[in-house]
Formats: C-alpha cells, sequence, structure tokens
C-alpha cells in the first residue's frame, strides 16, 4: 500500500514496538504511543531494525551462520548465546540458561530452530541437517 | 417572401468514365443518370442526383450521390449523401457518408453520419458514428457524437500495443487511466469504498496479558474493519497447559469484541479473523488487540500479529 509510514519506538531501548503505514498522514499522527515511545514518519522494520542514538540502524545478528549440514560441518553444532534466549523447536520454547546452544543429533534429519535472543539481537532461524552416514 | 434564382442550378455528372470490367476484362453494363431539376414555386429546389451501377447476374455495384437544396420563406435545407453499395451472394455491404443542415425559425438542425453496414442474410450489423447538433425548438440535444458499434477502441494501432480505452459488449475498460476527483455512483463500490487505511508491520512475541498489537485511524464515516492476525506458537509441554485463551478487541479502550481458542501443547495455528465496528463518526479510533488466558496452565505466546484496520463508507 503506497502512504505514510509509521514507526513506534521505545526511547529508552530503541526498540521498534510497532511500525506499518496509513493511507493518510492524519491517521501516522493518531498512532497510540505512551510516555516512553514517540512515533515516526519512518518505515523500520522491528525485525531487523532498532533505533540506536536517535538514528536507525541494523539490529544485530548473534549467527553468522544459520545452515549446518552434521558431520560435513562438526560433530556438533554449537555456539554461545546471551542469557535468557529462547530456543523454540516445532513450535515448543525453552529458554537457555547455561550461556550455550548445543545440538548433537546422529538421527538424520532437517531440525529447524528459531533461536530469539534478547532484544536488541534478532530473532534468527538456524537449520541442520544430519546427513545420513553410510554404513561401511 | 423568398429569392429565387431563375437559371437551373447546374451539377457535373460523376466522372466515371473509365470503364468498369469485369475479373475476365468483359465492359459490365453501367448506368449512369444526372438529374437536375428546378421548380418556381414557392419554394427554391435543386436536387442532382449521379449513380454508377455495375452488374454482372446477381451481383451488383452502385455508387450513388445525391445533392439536394431547398429554401422557402421560413426554411432552408440542404443534404447530401454519398452510398457505397455491393451485393453478392447474398450479402449486401453499404457505405454510407451523409450530411444534413437545416435552419427555420424554430432552430437549426446540423448532422453529419458515417455508417457502414452488413447485412449477411437477414441480420443487419452496422458500425458508424453521427454528429448531431439538433435545434432547441425540436425538444433535442445541441451537439451530440454518437459512436454506434458493438466495439470501440482508442489507441494506437499495432500489432503488439493493448488499447487503453476499450469497449466491448457494453463494458468499458481502461488499461490505464489518471482520473481526477473520481465519483463512483453505483452500489458495487460506493457503499464499500476505503476512505483510507492503517497496517501495522508483523511483530511482537505476547505470552498471556500481552498487548498483541494496537493502531489508530481517523473514521471519517460510516464504518471501520478490524482484520487481525497472528499465530500461536506450541505452548510449553506440560499435562496441564491446555486450556482456552481469549483475544479481545478494544476501541479506546473499550471492548467490542473477542474471539476464544482453544490451546493445547500438542499443536501450534494461525489465528484470523474480522470485526466490523460501527464507530462514531469524526472520531479518532485507537484499536487494541490483547491475549489473555481463560484456563490452564497459559505457557504460549503468539507472534507476527498484524493489525489492518480499514474506514469504509458504510
Amino acid at each position: 500500500m503506497a502512504g505514510f509510514p509509521f514507526s513506534i519506538y521505545r526511547l529508552d531501548t530503541g526498540e521498534v514496538i510497532s511500525a506499518g503505514t496509513c493511507s493518510m498522514f492524519r491517521d501516522v499522527v493518531a498512532q497510540p504511543v505512551a510516555a516512553n515511545e514517540i512515533c515516526i514518519a519512518l518505515a523500520l522494520d522491528p525485525a531487523l531494525q532498532y533505533v540506536l542514538d536517535g538514528a536507525p540502524a541494523e539490529r544485530p545478528a548473534l549467527l553468522d551462520k544459520t545452515e549446518w549440514t552434521l558431520p560435513d560441518d562438526g560433530e556438533a553444532v554449537q555456539f554461545p548465546v546471551p542469557e535468557n534466549t529462547i530456543v523454540r523447536y516445532e513450535g515448543e520454547a525453552s529458554t537457555v540458561d547455561d550461556g550455550a546452544f548445543e545440538f548433537e543429533g546422529d538421527t538424520p534429519g532437517e531440525y529447524r530452530f528459531s533461536i530469539e535472543p534478547p532484544f536488541p539481537y534478532q530473532r534468527q532461524l538456524l537449520r541442520i541437517v544430519v546427513r545420513e552416514i553410510p554404513s561401511n | 417572401m423568398a429569392t429565387l434564382d431563375e437559371s437551373p442550378t447546374q451539377f457535373q455528372p460523376l466522372d466515371i468514365n473509365t470503364p468498369v470490367v469485369d475479373r475476365n476484362g468483359f465492359p459490365t453494363p453501367v448506368l449512369l443518370r444526372n438529374q437536375q431539376s428546378f421548380k418556381r414555386t414557392i419554394l427554391a429546389q435543386a436536387k442532382a442526383i449521379n449513380e454508377a451501377t455495375g452488374e454482372i447476374e446477381l451481383n451488383t455495384a452502385r455508387i450513388d450521390q445525391e445533392a439536394e437544396v431547398r429554401a422557402a420563406a421560413d426554411n432552408a435545407s440542404a443534404i447530401l449523401v454519398d452510398r457505397v453499395t455491393a451485393e453478392a451472394l447474398g450479402f449486401e455491404a453499404a457505405i454510407l457518408m451523409k450530411a444534413e443542415v437545416g435552419i427555420n425559425p424554430a432552430g437549426v438542425l446540423a448532422r453529419y453520419q458515417i455508417m457502414v453496414s452488413l447485412d449477411p442474410g437477414g441480420t443487419l450489423v452496422n458500425s458508424g458514428m453521427m454528429f448531431d447538433v439538433v435545434s432547441n425548438g425540436g425538444g433535442g440535444y445541441l451537439g451530440q457524437i454518437i459512436l454506434d458499434a458493438d466495439k470501440v477502441k482508442i489507441g494506437r494501432a499495432t500489432t503488439t500495443g493493448t488499447f487503453p480505452f476499450f469497449l466491448e459488449s457494453n463494458v468499458l475498460y481502461i488499461e490505464n487511466a489518471v482520473i481526477k476527483n473520481l465519483s463512483v455512483g453505483t452500489n458495487k463500490l460506493a457503499y464499500n469504498a476505503a476512505t483510507s487505511i492503517v497496517i501495522t508491520t508483523p511483530g511482537g512475541l505476547v505470552g498471556p496479558g500481552g498487548l498483541l498489537r494496537d493502531a489508530a485511524i481517523f473514521n471519517e464515516y460510516g464504518a471501520v474493519s478490524i482484520d487481525f492476525s497472528s499465530f500461536l506458537n506450541r505452548p510449553s509441554a506440560g499435562g496441564g497447559n491446555f486450556g482456552y485463551l481469549q483475544i479481545r478487541i478494544a476501541r479506546n479502550a473499550s471492548q467490542i469484541t473477542q474471539r476464544t481458542l482453544f490451546y493445547d501443547d500438542n499443536f501450534a495455528y494461525p489465528v484470523a479473523f474480522t470485526h466490523v465496528d460501527y464507530a462514531p463518526s469524526g472520531l479518532t479510533c485507537t484499536y487494541t488487540a490483547t491475549l489473555h488466558n481463560l484456563s490452564g496452565d497459559g505457557n504460549y505466546d503468539m507472534t507476527d500479529s498484524v493489525l489492518r484496520l480499514i474506514n469504509f463508507k458504510r
């Protein structure tokens, strides 16, 4: 929809809590904001962006590598994550409290995880394929 | 009193001295007639008819040209008709070009007509253009252009180009249009025309008791359609983690509707519903969608919630 974009972010963290588009500018200035929030006429993607020092910035990505194949890439997938990172697998959530994500799998198949670190990190999808090893 | 000219008006016959031959080169019968008339009465009138006809068996080709002028004390008129016709194999095709002007005390009459027609045996098909300026005393229109056709195309006639304006079977198609101040008068659109729209991006990871999405729209007149969509993640595993949850929609902090859903740690599913709110006109409405747990452990959350608000005419 062509129109007037808006983004609402928290002044204390820069987190974009809402964004969208209005067909009329009068609705941009009518968007609900709380005392610690501000609405700007700019299109920001809450999943990928936040406001840092008053300017749009990219939310950091925790993972450089989001596609793994075992055992080609190693015996296991392991990397550090911030405390209280939420990991979802097939929709079920668990909270990481030991500072690391670990996956060791010997059952062939494809495994998809949603890695949700605390703000300002992005939510990322992790795909791990366990390849079947031919028996000798 | 009319002024009469006693010298006969001279009309030259059509120049059709070139012999007409058929496909085998044999001359065809040609009828050529030139007629002039003049009557000295209270009416001054002159008429000329040029006619060329070629006939072989049942096939006929004919060109008629008529010119007629009339003048009277209270009227004047002039008519010019060109007609080209051909008949063969039961088909009759014709091209008619006609002009007509008239002046009388009641007003004016000026017409022109270009018409092509084909009668393939019982069903007349014609296409043409008519211009009209009818007298104000005749009860008609002052100025009019009529395109009489089953199809009308406007555009550059190329093999690959499209016609941006296209009329077919009484349906008008417009490929591209820049319209200033559009007024749509039928209830096909007018009743459901959107005045303004507000759409949020997907976002939020919200548990029970949280705000899923909120947005505001100015309700100029009519109704506001609230379209909400979200995704219920698979709840955490637990023997008691099943029950009912509720999504509540509020306008300016007053609940206007809700949807009750069942959750279970065995499945996840998308959620989408629409509600139409007949909010007061001239009011900015802030709509909120919130998630509430009604029973069970309530260990679940929803994500990627989108709120779409559309202000309809009614």
